[in-house]
């Protein structure tokens, strides 16, 4: 009963959001802005700040994103008659409208018809950013971005690194070693070396602290201390070859 | 005690006997002679239907109490020892994990060693299975023993010396850490065996080799083109859902059924009188379906069903050929793979005699099947907590999803995802022909999970999904062993976990006992009619295979099972509760062979 209870109520709060954003595409004229995301760059958003999208697969100005699509992908439309204003940054001459099936006008920027994510739930999440790769975060040229802008990377002062990797060092050849391999080579656990998802300290700190018993990985956060766990989270992300920046202490205990 | 289990194994051999008569059984002869030879373990799971049930009775409810170890054996291994034993003859073998290494024990002094192999495993480094070092079974036939190593080889020793009969010395692609773990099938002159790696993309397969030169037969996907899934004429599912062009294609978003995994590495059965055996595949891959369905329709349940990860194939033992399938979890985005045994009974339902497949789905849902056509032949009922689905649509075959436990990438699921990973996972169930129950170790554990982005790396860990807040279900359990009757499919009895959830193999015996550890580090034997528990032995050790049971030289009959840990059991803290399971389990790998006085 509990699950049926809270469906409805997330089916009505989506649907008084679907009303409310119906609301306001009859009231205003669509409005385009630039917002800089840390993982992304500069991207454009709607005037509520929710980031916009193009569709790969819409070819020559016209929208394939019909029928169950436009549930995920709620076209970004204007108002007859009324031009889409351009916020700083965007080249107003690139933005343009086209008619849909319905007979609603879908704004476009370079040519792409424009959308929003229904699964962005707020101003600043790009959840639907290449998603299948079809979908794409739009940059103010128009273009759909695929690159990653270089993470921030936390860096301590060498001396208090090197305690750091010591002490790692050492944790990880107590525990670590004997799965994923001395030199973080793998073995019954996953390779370290070269290994792209350390990147995310997120991650690391919770699998760390979990595990993920059923598929091999104990969890050491009753074991180990949040300085052991920063230790070795941030030997095994900058060690052979890797260069993930340091794992806090403090970010530990507040991962717990 | 006599009489029922008596009458009980004379049906199971007229049984094999008319299969045998009718001129349809391709079964391996000699394969189904040591079956019918009560007091043989020729093969995991005790026979070609699953049942992992032996027919002896001269340890029973009445006297298991007197139960006492008779001899020890040390395998020496610190890893997870998953593989049941087989008895032939008067040899027991004794499969360990990597450095894969087979024992060949005399019984008739005492466990005496008479030779052991361990080949070289060059690929050791790049097998990295998903959850440790597994093994899960060796197969015999023809004075050869079979086994596969961690590292995708494929070996036939001779069964008396322990020499190579032949070697294939690789059946997997090492460069994407694709392993070999399940336990091959011996049918007619084919050895079938499958691949391991569904969470590293690796794509499902299984292949077979001829017993005795090696040779490839035939090698089928579980996902991709018809012709390489072995999808021709005589394919043909129950349900419309199945019947769609290139199933293998057509269910998945561009080609992710490429990364799709449907790996086969759980237990093989067979029906020898329909030459068909049956498997379940792995999770889908990767786990975060946003890879395997169109974005513009996400989640398009209908659309991107993914066949056949997460699902039950039925194939041609000759042939290979694909008969039927089903999809337990369609678009599974939760790792319920399928690696447990599909038992196959002969049960009467509604005054019919049906031929079945009865299976307690790690999805937490208990199927009863037509085994020749696919068909579910009960209302699958929920054995635990189930989240995912408010039911099982009778008419489709296809789940009534609750969308609250669907996730996308960064948008966790709304409710709990209950079971997590497993209601019943690989462990071994049993079947008794005597009680009519079945038995298998039930997982109450839920935890909300969501997608993340990632890319695919061949070789690497391809998930690309976290979980969070980890909860024991509701009803103030985490495992039970439980008995189900499918004739009228409810749960006749169940028996709460006292510590941890006791989540490993079993087996049950014509003495009405089922034999099995805790995670209270005992190994017990417990009344098959009613879960009392009636004789406990500790040995502070971890369960990770399925006993069995067989008889000695001296005609006598023994129990044997190997305590061992896997790797991945909870550590010990300085704050660890006194009455924690890990502290009932420590490392080392011990077999012991019960007997009475």
């Amino acid at each position: 009963m509990k699950t049926s209870v809270s469906t409805l109520f997330v089916a009505l709060s989506l649907a008084v959001v679907a009303i409310a954003s119906h609301v306001l595409a009859q009231t205003r004229g669509a409005t385009l802005n630039l917002t800089t995301d840390a993982r992304w760059g500069q991207h454009l958003v709607n005037d509520e700040g929710r980031s916009i999208y193009l569709y790969v697969l819409d070819e020559a100005g016209a929208s394939s994103c019909v029928d169950a699509c436009t549930n995920n992908w709620p076209p970004l439309t204007g108002e007859v008659g009324s031009e889409p204003t351009v916020g700083e940054g965007l080249d107003a001459a690139l933005v343009g409208t086209i008619e849909r099936a319905d007979g609603t006008l879908q704004v476009t920027y370079a040519g792409h018809p424009l959308y929003t994510f229904r699964r962005d739930t707020e101003a600043g999440h790009t959840r639907g950013q290449r998603l299948g790769d079809q979908f794409f975060l739009v940059s103010p040229t128009g273009e759909a971005i695929n690159e990653e802008v270089a993470a921030e990377v936390t860096t301590l002062p060498e001396e208090e690194m090197e305690a750091v990797m010591q002490a790692g060092h050492l944790t990880f050849n107590t525990y670590c070693a004997a799965c994923h391999g001395s030199a973080g080579q793998g073995g019954v656990g996953p390779r370290f070396a070269g290994n792209s998802a350390l990147a995310d300290k997120n991650y690391v700190m919770t699998m760390i602290l979990d595990g993920f018993i059923d598929h091999g990985m104990p969890a050491w956060g009753d074991v180990l201390s949040d300085e052991q766990i920063a230790g070795v989270a941030s030997y095994i992300r900058n060690s052979w070859g890797n260069d993930f920046g340091a794992v806090l202490a403090e970010e530990v205990a507040a991962k717990r | 005690m006599r009489e029922p289990s008596k009458r009980a194994w004379r049906n199971v051999v007229l049984g094999t006997v008319a299969a045998a008569l009718l001129g349809t059984a391709a079964a391996n002869e000699d394969v189904l002679r040591l079956q019918q030879s009560p007091g043989q373990v020729a093969m995991p799971n005790v026979n070609y239907q699953g049942h992992n049930f032996s027919p002896l009775d001269r340890i029973n409810t009445f006297n298991v109490r007197n139960l006492q170890v008779k001899w020890t054996f040390q395998l020496g291994v610190t890893d997870s020892l998953e593989a049941p034993p087989l008895v032939v003859g008067n040899t027991m073998y004794v499969l360990t994990p990597k450095p894969n290494t087979v024992y060949a024990i005399d019984l008739v002094d005492q466990g005496v060693l008479k030779w052991s192999f361990r080949p070289e495993m060059p690929g050791l480094q790049q097998a990295t299975a998903c959850c440790g070092a597994q093994s899960r079974g060796l197969a015999y036939a023809e004075g050869k023993v079979f086994f596969n190593t961690l590292d995708g080889q494929l070996y036939a020793l001779n069964a008396n010396t322990g020499e190579v009969v032949w070697h294939n010395p690789s059946v997997v692609d090492l460069s994407i850490s694709e392993t070999t773990t399940n336990a091959p099938l011996v049918v007619g002159d084919n050895v079938i065996i499958g691949n391991e790696g569904g969470e590293r993309g690796v794509r499902g397969w299984v292949a077979a080799f001829d017993i005795d030169t090696g040779e490839q037969q035939w090698k089928y996907y579980s996902t991709g083109p018809n012709e390489e899934m072995g999808i021709g004429e005589r394919f043909n599912p129950f349900y419309d859902a199945d019947k769609v062009p290139e199933p293998g294609v057509s269910t998945w978003f561009g080609e992710s059924w490429r990364q799709g995994a449907g790996t086969a590495w759980g237990y093989f059965t067979y029906d020898p009188e329909s030459n068909l055996f049956y498997y379940g595949t792995s999770n889908c891959g990767p786990w975060n379906p946003d890879y395997r369905r169109d974005p513009a329709t996400a989640p398009g349940l209908d659309e991107y069903p993914n066949k056949y990860c997460a699902s039950l194939l039925a194939r041609d033992a000759t042939t290979g050929e694909l008969i039927w399938a089903y999809s337990h979890t369609p678009q599974d985005p939760w790792d319920f793979d399928e690696p447990g045994q599909n038992i196959l009974a002969d049960i009467t339902i509604d005054g019919q005699l049906r031929k079945v497949i009865v299976k307690p789905a790690r999805n937490g849902m208990f199927y009863v099947f037509d085994r020749l056509t696919g068909e579910i032949i009960n209302e699958p009922k929920p054995y635990t907590t189930v989240s995912w689905n408010h039911g099982i649509d009778r008419e489709t075959g296809v789940p009534i999803w609750n969308e609250d436990a669907l996730f996308y990438t960064d948008v966790p699921s709304e409710g709990l995802v209950c079971p997590l990973i497993a209601g019943n996972n690989w462990y071994n169930d049993a079947y008794s022909p005597v009680t009519g129950l079945v038995y298998f170790q039930a997982e109450n554990r839920c935890a909300r999970f969501v997608g993340v982005e990632g890319e695919y790396v061949p070789g690497e860990n391809y998930n690309l999904t976290q979980r969070s807040d980890t909860q024991n279900g509701p009803g103030g359990w985490a495992g039970e062993l439980q008995a189900w009757d499918p004739v009228r499919n409810e749960k006749v009895w169940g028996l709460r976990a006292s510590v941890g959830r006791d989540n490993k193999p079993i087996m049950a015996t014509a003495g009405n006992l089922i034999l099995g550890g805790t995670d209270a580090g005992l190994f017990r034997a417990v009344d098959a009619r009613n879960g009392e528990v009636l004789w406990t032995f500790r040995t502070g050790g971890d369960f990770r295979n399925s006993p069995i049971s067989f008889l000695g030289p001296d005609g006598r009959q023994y129990v044997a099972v190997v305590t061992s840990r896997a790797p991945s059991d909870p550590q010990v803290g300085q704050d660890t509760a006194a009455d924690d399971a890990a502290r009932y389990r420590r490392t080392g790998s011990t077999l012991y062979v019960f007997g009475l006085p």
